[in-house]
């Protein structure tokens, strides 16, 4: 017994040794950035770039590729760390980045809440150093030890979802909608943003009375982890349900997927994406999904060297610099396809 | 020869530092110095604390699978009381509920005969229930300032928590080697059968065991709390088996009975310098678990096959002294 046991073990710990460098077969199609290097900035610069992880995250994945192609088009050169998620190899990390004598620093934090003090005691040390929050907002948002923040803003995400959905209720001339919501993982930041964004613009609109909450569980960003969700909401629910409220297209392909497996007419129950992959983008064309944000790693990783450029350059630099979302749906979702393949690969 | 080969392998771990650090020196100018050379215990500190409770747990042929839920649970609660309670409270009750965790994990596997591995994963999930469930899922940031000097505060120029590590590890290394605490971890983890028969109370030392590497986690778990500022339950998901992997990789055998401390601190600085190196020659995040999983798998692998040797050189020895 306590061999097998132990041999469990020791397959548990080769796996998540493992699982980073499988996962990475997910490669997307070659990212050539269209860089619209506006600013003239200096090259030979040295930069290093902190991320939560890379590998295990579909978005994470195309937006180093994206870094390191914008890195090698500005002349640049660039150390990237990996924190595997865990906020201790961060601090541990950014750290050791600075040591290596920078002469501008990323962070996108692994946790909002916690890189702050870790950034404070690195700004202590090296007051000269540009440091800029990438992708993830730090919490709170405006800290003094940084230059600022570019990337997207998950929070107006939420209420841009949010505005979609009073729209749809609107449109279809709905006295109330009863919904399931289905959050990111739990204790993340794009979650609890995603869910005040899409709860503070029912409000706005007044809509809120409409939306009737049948249920609100966490899907973990995963497809699988959708599906089944969906399915016991389903089974629960039945005929009652009209809508799902889904934080990514992850999850929404989860839904979308349980919706087909049970045989629901699509737009019966409609759902939604965000982020804008590939076969996310297919489903609004289809009619599956209402919408999905469309927040491209590309551009998004793009954005904060620009902003960086300039800070190298002296211009001066607002403290937000937001990446624009727009909304991908039956409208323009033809349109938006070849941008989602190019970026994600046909498949993904 | 033999001598030598002996000597290169029982001594591996030192010889892979010694190059891992002539590497780094020879690629980064500014490595070998004090602050620097500090750095890699200091960051090992988190990990380096909890791989010695685990070790000692290790030896009697247990393991935990809860300590990343047990820090991040302990760093919760000690912030939370912070408003009502003030510092000290704040921090002696994080440290006990971190610790009371073990005592439930003692308890079920000797009280319930339950497998260590069903019942600290167990724990693992409920208290990393327990803390989403406190926090509402969101961190929960710290309100007082000199909170932050527990894990962020420097002393002589070094940070104040290479102290700690240093301290866990000389206490650490005097208990297994000089008291009755370690003796019996030791019995315990090679036969257990014998153990008991020679009249050492298994299941007290067993407790005691699980017990102290809870402790160790509230600890850890009050350091990350103070060096981030923040509580939250996401914290350490990820942390056990690095953990594990520190101790096993420092000689401590997961089937008990064998390993200690300084193994252990061997184990936790490759994996620091490992980290360092990482940065320093820019690899590749592509390969770089590759490269991690390498290193590991090399020490693991001539340690099973050293020991399997010197099993078999005894045998011999008592066979020929038999003819």
């Amino acid at each position: 017994m306590k061999k097998i046991v132990i041999g469990l073990l020791v397959v548990a710990f080769a796996f998540t040794l493992l699982m980073g460098g499988v996962s990475c077969k997910q490669t997307a199609a070659e990212v050539t950035t269209a860089a619209e290097v506006t600013t003239a900035a200096a090259a030979g610069m040295k930069i290093g770039y902190s991320m939560p992880f890379i590998e295990d995250s579909p978005y994470c994945f195309p937006f180093s590729k994206a870094l390191q192609a914008s890195v090698e088009t500005r002349g640049w050169e660039m150390i990237l760390t990996d924190a595997k998620g865990d906020i201790n190899t961060q601090a541990n990390q950014v750290e050791d980045l600075v040591a290596q004598g920078l002469d501008g620093l990323f962070v996108m934090p692994t946790d909002a809440a916690g890189i702050v003090s870790v950034l404070e005691k690195v700004h202590g040390e090296y007051p000269d150093l540009p440091i800029l929050i990438s992708n993830t907002l730090t919490d709170p948002a405006e800290i003094a030890s940084v230059k600022g923040f570019a990337g997207p803003n998950s929070y107006l995400e939420g209420k841009q979802m949010g505005a979609e959905y009073v729209k749809y209720v609107e449109k279809m001339g709905y006295d109330i909608i009863n919904y399931c919501h289905m959050t990111g993982m739990a204790g993340y930041g794009a979650a609890i943003d995603r869910e005040n964004g899409f709860n503070d613009a029912l409000k706005e609109a007044g809509a809120e009375a409409k939306f009737n909450m049948l249920d609100l569980q966490p899907g973990d960003w995963s497809p699988d982890k959708g599906q089944t969700l969906t399915e016991n909401w389903l089974t629960t629910f039945g005929d009652e349900l009209q809508m799902i409220y889904a934080h990514n297209d992850g999850m929404g392909i989860g839904v979308v997927n349980a919706l087909k497996a049970a045989g629901v007419e699509p737009g019966k129950i409609v759902t939604n994406g965000c982020d804008g992959q590939t076969q996310a983008v297919q489903m609004v064309k289809d009619g599956w999904m209402l919408f999905t944000i469309f927040q491209s790693p590309i551009s998004d990783a793009e954005l904060s060297m620009s902003v960086m450029g300039k800070i190298f350059n002296g211009e001066k630099v607002e403290y937000f610099t937001y990446l624009e979302t727009p909304t991908v749906d039956a409208s323009n979702a033809a349109e938006y396809l070849p941008k989602a393949i190019e970026i994600w690969g046909a498949e993904y | 020869m033999k001598k030598i080969t002996n000597f290169i392998i029982d001594q591996k771990l030192i010889i892979i530092i010694i190059v891992l650090i002539i590497a780094l020196s020879v690629e980064d100018k500014s490595f070998f110095t004090v602050k620097s050379l500090a750095s890699i215990l200091e960051h090992a500190t988190i990990i380096g604390i909890m791989a010695a409770g685990m070790t000692v747990l290790l030896i009697s042929g247990s393991f935990d699978l809860s300590v990343g839920s047990v820090m991040a649970f302990t760093g919760i609660i000690t912030i939370m009381l912070q408003k009502p309670l003030g510092l000290f409270l704040s921090v002696l009750i994080g440290l006990i509920a971190g610790t009371m965790v073990g005592v439930i994990n003692g308890l079920l596997v000797v009280k319930g005969r339950i497998n260590a591995f069903i019942a600290t994963l167990g724990t693992m999930v409920i208290f990393k229930g327990f803390g989403l469930a406190l926090t509402g899922s969101s961190p929960v940031k710290g309100t007082i300032a000199a909170y932050q000097f527990i894990g962020q505060g420097q002393v002589f120029g070094v940070d104040i928590t290479l102290f700690y590590l240093i301290a866990i590890f000389i206490i650490v290394w005097y208990l297994l080697k000089y008291t009755k605490f370690g003796r019996n971890d030791y019995a315990i983890g090679g036969n257990i059968l014998s153990a008991r028969l020679s009249g050492i109370n298994v299941n007290l030392y067993t407790l005691y065991y699980f017990v102290f590497c809870a402790f160790t986690a509230a600890v850890s778990g009050i350091i990350l709390s103070s060096r981030v500022n923040t509580g939250n339950a996401v914290f350490g998901d990820t942390t056990n088996l690095t953990v594990i992997a520190a101790a096993v990789l420092g000689g401590t055998s997961l089937f008990g009975g064998k390993g200690g401390v300084i193994g252990t601190i061997q184990g936790v600085i490759i994996l620091g310098l490992i980290e360092r190196a990482m940065v320093v020659f820019n690899v590749d995040t592509n390969y770089q678990l590759l490269v991690r999983g390498i290193i590991i798998l090399f020490v693991v692998v001539t340690d099973a096959v050293t020991s399997r040797r010197k099993k078999l050189d005894i045998e011999k020895g008592v066979m020929e002294k038999g003819a």
